[in-house]
C-alpha cells in the first residue's frame, strides 16, 4: 500500500495549487476599474508585503512574476525608482530560474501540469523588462541607470538572436530608448547604433531629425540612418538651438491579453498537436497510437488549456497637448501583438504536453490498479486505487497562465522640441469610460530633455 | 523537453514536493561567517570591489608619482568612477571613492579635495545639465577646485549570455590625470570575472 499513500501525500502537498490567473485577477480587476492603489495593495497581500517600498521576505513560485506585475502598478503611480528596483530583482530570479535545470519540474509538468515547472519568461517579456526599466531610468532624468539598462537590453538581444533568431530578438521601442539615452548623453555612434536598430524594427518618423543632428557629429552609417537623414533634409539638418529642449512623451495603455484555461476539443487538440513538426517537441508515433486507444475507449473527450484571453480595448491613446498645441504621436509597440505572436508560435508544444500529460495519468492509473490488485487481491480495490490516482493527477492539472499581465497593450510616443522654460503636458486617452486626461509639468534648461511617462493600464 | 516517459511512479516524485518548508531568517557576518564569501549575483559585492581596488591601489601606492607626492603633497581630486557595464553597481562605485580618498591622505601623502566642496563645484558647472558629473569637463574641474592632479577611473564589462550561463567580465581602469597638462601620469587595469553558471 505504499505508492497511493504517497500519492496521497503528494496530492495533499499539492492541494494549494491553483493557476496564476486567479492569483492575479483580483490585481488586474482593480486596475480596470482604474484603481491603482487597490491593483498595489492586492499585489502587496500575494507579496506577503504592507507597503509597494517593501521587499518581499522569501521567494515562492510566483514572486518574480508577482515582483514584475508591481513594477508596472508601481510606475502607473509614477514611483519609478521603486518600480526599478522590483524589476531589477525580478530579473535577478528570473535569470537564475532560466539558467535552472528544472528536472523535478519537468518530470513534474508530465505527470501534473506545466505550471509546476519554474517559470521560464517568454523572449518578448525579457525584452519589455529593459524597456520599462528605461522608462523609468529615463522618467527621473537618471541617464547612468538608463545607460546600465541599455547595455542589458544589448546582451539580452545578442542572447535572443544567437537562440530564436533575430527577428524575435528586434525590439523598436527598446531600442529607440536606448538609443535616445545615449543621444542624451553624448554619445551619438552608440545612438545612431541604436536608433538604426529601432528602424530596423519599424519605421519611427520621430527619429528622422534626431538622426539628422548627431549624424553631423558621427561617422556612423547605414541605409536606413541614410535614409532618414535625407527625410530630415541633409546632415545636421534641424539643430537643436541654445535655448530649446526636447520633451519625449511615453503613454502607455491598455492591458496585454492573459492566458485562462479552456477546453478544448480533443479532436481540435490533435490538430494543434500533431502540427507540430519540430522533432524535438513533436508526439512520437507511439505516443499518438497511445493517445488514440485512450480517445477511443471514450475516456479523453477536452483538453484543459492555457488559451490567450483577448481584452476588449479598454483605454487607448488619442493625443498629446503640449503648450496648448496637438503634437504628433506615433505607435512604437504594439505588445498585444508581440503577446498573442509568442503564444500562437507555442501553442502547439503546448498541446502536446498537455495531451502527454493525459496519457500520462491514464497510464499511472492503470499501473496503480494494477499493483494495488496484486498486493491486495481485490480487484475492486485496485480499480479505485487506480481511480483515485488518476483523479488526483487530473485535479492537478491546472494549465500554466503565467505570464506579466499587467504589461501595456499598447505604448505610443510623442517627441516635441520646446523652448527652455517650463510646459504643462497633458496626455489624452480615449477608453471605455470615456476620455481620460492625465496632466505633468516638464522643465527645460537648454539643450535639455525630460522623459514624461503616462499609463492608463485597463 | 520531452524526456520522460509514460508511467513514472508518482511515489518518486512525492519527496520533492514536500521537501523545503523551513523559511528565511535575517543573520550578520559574525553569525555566519561565509556570508561574504560567496557570490549573490553577477553584480560586484564588496569583496569583488576590494579585489579590484587592491591590485589597483597597491599599484598606485608603489607608483613613481606617489613616491613624489610623499614630498610635494600635492593637492588631488578624486572624481567618480564611470560606470559603463550593464550591471546597476553605481552605488557600489560611490562608496569605493571614500575609500580611495582614505588611501591618499593616509598613504600617499596627497591633500584631497573634500568631496562636498567638489559637489557643490560641479553642481554650479553643470547647472545647465542637471549638476551632474561629466568626465569630458573633469580638468576644468580640477582646476577650479585647486587640484593639481586628479585620480579618477571606469569600469567597463563584457557581458554575455548563453542558453547554459551568464558571464560578466569586468575590468577596473585607474588613473591619475595632471591637470595642467591632461597627461596621463599613472594607469592601471584589474580584472575580475563573475558568473551564473549550472
Amino acid at each position: 500500500m505504499r505508492s497511493p499513500l504517497l500519492v496521497g501525500a503528494g496530492a495533499l502537498a499539492l492541494a494549494a495549487c491553483s493557476g496564476y490567473e486567479t492569483t492575479v485577477q483580483p490585481i488586474r480587476q482593480s486596475l480596470e476599474r482604474g484603481d491603482r492603489a487597490g491593483a498595489l495593495a492586492g499585489v502587496n497581500a500575494k507579496l506577503g508585503v504592507k507597503s509597494g517600498s517593501q521587499r518581499p521576505a522569501k521567494y515562492e513560485k510566483e514572486t518574480s512574476l508577482l515582483l514584475l506585475e508591481r513594477a508596472m502598478i508601481l510606475q502607473a503611480l509614477g514611483r519609478y525608482q521603486d518600480a526599478s528596483r522590483d524589476l531589477e530583482e525580478a530579473e535577478k530570479h528570473l535569470e537564475l530560474l532560466d539558467l535552472t535545470k528544472d528536472t523535478a519540474g519537468d518530470i513534474g509538468k508530465y505527470l501534473y501540469s506545466d505550471d509546476v515547472t519554474v517559470y521560464k519568461a517568454p523572449a518578448y517579456e525579457k525584452l519589455l523588462l529593459s524597456t520599462e526599466n528605461l522608462v523609468n531610468y529615463l522618467a527621473r532624468g537618471d541617464l547612468g541607470g538608463a545607460r546600465v539598462e541599455a547595455r542589458r537590453l544589448a546582451v539580452m538581444q545578442k542572447y535572443l538572436r544567437d537562440e530564436i533568431g533575430a527577428d524575435k530578438a528586434r525590439f523598436g521601442l527598446g531600442s529607440y530608448l536606448a538609443g535616445f539615452c545615449f543621444e542624451k548623453s553624448g554619445n551619438p555612434d552608440e545612438a545612431l547604433r541604436f536608433y538604426d536598430e529601432a528602424l530596423q524594427a519599424q519605421a519611427y518618423l520621430s527619429l528622422d531629425a534626431p538622426i539628422a543632428r548627431l549624424a553631423a557629429i558621427s561617422s556612423y552609417r547605414t541605409p536606413r540612418i541614410e535614409a532618414a537623414m535625407a527625410r530630415a533634409g541633409g546632415v545636421g539638418a534641424a539643430p537643436l538651438a541654445a535655448d530649446e529642449g526636447e520633451v519625449l512623451v511615453v503613454l502607455q495603455s491598455g492591458l496585454v491579453p492573459r492566458k485562462q484555461p479552456e477546453r478544448i476539443p480533443i479532436g481540435l487538440a490533435f490538430a494543434w498537436a500533431y502540427d507540430v513538426s519540430n522533432p524535438r517537441y513533436a508526439m512520437s508515433p507511439a505516443e499518438r497510437n497511445r493517445a488514440n486507444v485512450i480517445v477511443a475507449k471514450g475516456l479523453l473527450k477536452w483538453v484543459n488549456f492555457p488559451s490567450l484571453k483577448r481584452q476588449p480595448r479598454r483605454a487607448w491613446p488619442a493625443a498629446v497637448i503640449v503648450g496648448g498645441a496637438t503634437r504628433g504621436l506615433e505607435p512604437a509597440l504594439d505588445v498585444s501583438a508581440r503577446v498573442t505572436e509568442a503564444h500562437e508560435a507555442i501553442k502547439g508544444v503546448l498541446m502536446v504536453s498537455a495531451i502527454t500529460r493525459l496519457v500520462a495519468r491514464a497510464v499511472a492509473g492503470e499501473a496503480t490498479g494494477y499493483g494495488v490488485k496484486q498486493a491486495t487481491g481485490d480487484g475492486v480495490i485496485g480499480l479505485l486505487a487506480g481511480l483515485a490516482v488518476e483523479g488526483v493527477m487530473t485535479a492537478k492539472d491546472t494549465p500554466d497562465t503565467r505570464s506579466w499581465t499587467t504589461l501595456p497593450a499598447e505604448v505610443s510616443l510623442a517627441r516635441v522640441r520646446l523652448p527652455v522654460g517650463e510646459h504643462v503636458v497633458e496626455a489624452h486617452f480615449g477608453s471605455a469610460w470615456g476620455p481620460l486626461t492625465h496632466r505633468a509639468n516638464a522643465t527645460l534648461r537648454g539643450r535639455d530633455f525630460q522623459v514624461v511617462a503616462f499609463s492608463e493600464p485597463r | 523537453m520531452r524526456s520522460a516517459s509514460f508511467g513514472v511512479p508518482i511515489t518518486v516524485l512525492a519527496p520533492a514536493f514536500l521537501a523545503s518548508c523551513g523559511g528565511p531568517s535575517y543573520v550578520r557576518d559574525s553569525d555566519k561567517k561565509n556570508i561574504d564569501e560567496y557570490a549573490m549575483s553577477t553584480g560586484l559585492d564588496r569583496r569583488d570591489i576590494d579585489r579590484l581596488y587592491k591590485e589597483n591601489i597597491d599599484k598606485l601606492l608603489a607608483s613613481a608619482i606617489v613616491a613624489q607626492w610623499k614630498k610635494d603633497a600635492p593637492v588631488v581630486a578624486v572624481f567618480p568612477i564611470a560606470n559603463e557595464t550593464s550591471e546597476h553597481v553605481d552605488s557600489q562605485l560611490e562608496a569605493l571613492l571614500s575609500t580611495i580618498e582614505t588611501d591618499l591622505v593616509n598613504s600617499a601623502g596627497a591633500q584631497v579635495v573634500d568631496r562636498d566642496l567638489q559637489k557643490r563645484l560641479i553642481g554650479e558647472v553643470e547647472q545647465q545639465r542637471g549638476g551632474a558629473f561629466d568626465p569630458n569637463n573633469a580638468a576644468q574641474y580640477g582646476k577650479q577646485l585647486g587640484a593639481r592632479f586628479f585620480v579618477t577611473g571606469k569600469l567597463n564589462d563584457s557581458a554575455e549570455r548563453s542558453g547554459e550561463e551568464r558571464r560578466v567580465q569586468y575590468f577596473l581602469f585607474m588613473k591619475v590625470v595632471d591637470v595642467e597638462t591632461g597627461a596621463i601620469r599613472w594607469q592601471n587595469k584589474a580584472e575580475l570575472t563573475k558568473g551564473l553558471v549550472n
